[in-house]
């Protein structure tokens, strides 16, 4: 059994693209919406399949400039927090909750 | 909220800046039948000039609007509850990831309909359930409609309370209701038990263009109304609301005459016609597919559904462009307006209630005219 916990956006939240100011997801079911900044943007999109901490942080690392591992860990961290659940959930490896 | 350029773009069939690749909501009217004949029905011209699309048409244009990340859909008519699909509907939009809200006139709602809503998410995604009354008994709300349609709104409007439903109440003020707003007031409010419901007004649109000197209010009526409604919305905590008509008249006209006193030089957006802000995040279909800016403005039409992409229309289309462009015209440009003292305090107004008096976009309208009102005040 695996240690690392893994996270996917959850299929029922919408995002629309505002342009270069980021974009807003809506949760059709709660009735809630969240603001993504453009570095949210692209976390989201690979949030698409069940990804770790660990593979976020190395995408912002590979991908912006000056961007330290444990800085990009904690910016996903705190990311993956303000969203909660409903937003993103914690899933099995394989994609399932 | 949408920043105004510091520029109007001079290409209008170019993307509008900063709406975004589709609107947030999108008002549609899923059928021209109706089994009323109201007298002020702004969607009557409609109903009987265009058909009805099919249930398949109308999928396929909820799942492009998902794909775009639309997120409510207000479903009218006509009347909603006609269409003998509208359960397929609804459940195409919850599958598309989007909310909804009904704007109906009630008196098809029964214990069947109401058990209609318990399957999969359909209570779930339903924002509101809006229902016309316009009278506290039939002698008044039937004036405007055919006989025996007050008893059956009524019921179901209690009926939807009654199922904890998301109900609210639209009173379309009238000269048949204006000196009945204070019955209608504690009908909804104390006898239903409703927390609120809104008002609008007449307008000179669709059947109203026939029966106008029977329903229009006049500006006598206009003005007690604005009373009426103001005082009762005192009495009852703000449970009143208004986006239109008289008591929206009553708060403009208010909120100027506070900032006069406070000496301040104007408001916000005053000077230009910046109303309304509607279509920097929602657009209209009409049961055609005919995309247009606004269910009020059908004459500036976009391109069809399953045509024309809702895309490109909703970010490039000259007819929703050009409501978009309003907000650059400077008020002391408008004949109407010239040397006028409240200049800095108006936005203009409807700009649906300008074309269909005077048949251009460009234009102030004239019931949300200060100036005009001090020189009519009664």
């Amino acid at each position: 059994m695996s240690a690392l916990r893994y996270y996917q956006a959850n299929p029922i939240v919408s995002c629309r693209d505002e342009g270069a100011d980021g974009a807003i997801l809506f949760d059709p079911d709660r009735d809630e919406t969240a603001i993504l900044n453009p570095s949210g943007r692209v976390l989201w999109a690979l949030l698409s399949e069940p990804r770790t901490v660990e593979e976020l942080a190395a995408y912002l690392v590979a991908h912006y400039e000056g961007v330290t591992l444990e800085q990009a860990q904690q910016d996903v961290r705190a990311f993956l927090e303000a969203l909660g659940d409903g937003f993103v959930n914690e899933v099995a490896a394989g994609g399932d909750a | 909220m949408v920043t105004p350029e510091p520029s109007p773009p001079l290409d209008l069939t170019a993307p509008w800046p900063g709406v975004g690749g589709a609107p947030r909501e999108i008002d549609i009217a899923l059928t021209g039948r109706c089994n009323l004949r109201c007298r002020y029905c702004f969607y009557a011209d409609e109903m009987t000039a265009l058909s009805d699309l099919p249930t398949e048409r109308w999928l396929r244009f909820f799942e492009e609007a998902g794909e775009l990340a639309v997120q409510r859909v207000c479903l009218s008519g006509g009347e909603v509850f006609t269409r003998p699909d509208l359960f397929t509907l609804i459940d195409g939009i919850i599958a598309n990831r989007m909310r909804y809200s009904i704007l109906t006139n009630g008196t098809l709602i029964t214990e069947q309909v109401i058990e209609q809503f318990a399957v999969g998410k359909r209570r779930l995604r339903l924002d509101s359930i809006q229902v016309s009354i316009d009278g506290s008994c039939a002698a008044v709300h039937d004036r405007s409609r055919p006989p025996a349609s007050f008893e059956r709104a009524l019921r179901g409007l209690r009926l939807l309370k009654a199922s904890d439903f998301p109900v609210t109440v639209r009173v379309t003020i009238n000269r048949h209701n204006v000196d009945d707003l204070e019955a209608i007031a504690q009908l909804l409010l104390e006898d239903v038990g409703l927390p609120g419901f809104s008002t609008n007004e007449a307008e000179q649109m669709g059947t109203a263009r026939c029966y106008g000197q029977d329903v229009i209010l006049t500006e006598a009526e206009r003005q007690r109304a604005m009373d009426t409604l103001t005082r009762l919305n005192e009495r009852y905590g703000g449970r009143i609301g208004a986006s239109a008509g008289p008591l929206a008249r009553a708060r403009i006209f208010q909120e100027i005459e506070q900032r006069l006193a406070r000496g301040e030089p104007g408001m916000p957006g005053g000077g230009t016609l910046s109303s309304c802000n509607g279509v920097f995040t929602r657009m209209a279909v009409l049961h055609d597919g005919t995309m247009v800016p606004c269910n009020m403005l059908p004459s500036l039409t976009m391109g069809v559904i399953g045509v024309n992409r809702l895309k490109d229309v909703w970010r490039s289309h000259p007819a929703i462009n050009v409501v978009r462009a309003r907000r650059y015209v400077p008020l002391e440009a408008l004949p109407e307006c010239a040397n006028c003292p409240y200049i800095s305090f108006c936005v203009g107004g409807c700009p649906a209630a300008v074309m269909a008096r005077t048949g251009h976009i460009i234009g102030r309208d004239e019931l949300i005219c200060y100036r005009l009102y001090v020189s009519q005040r009664v």
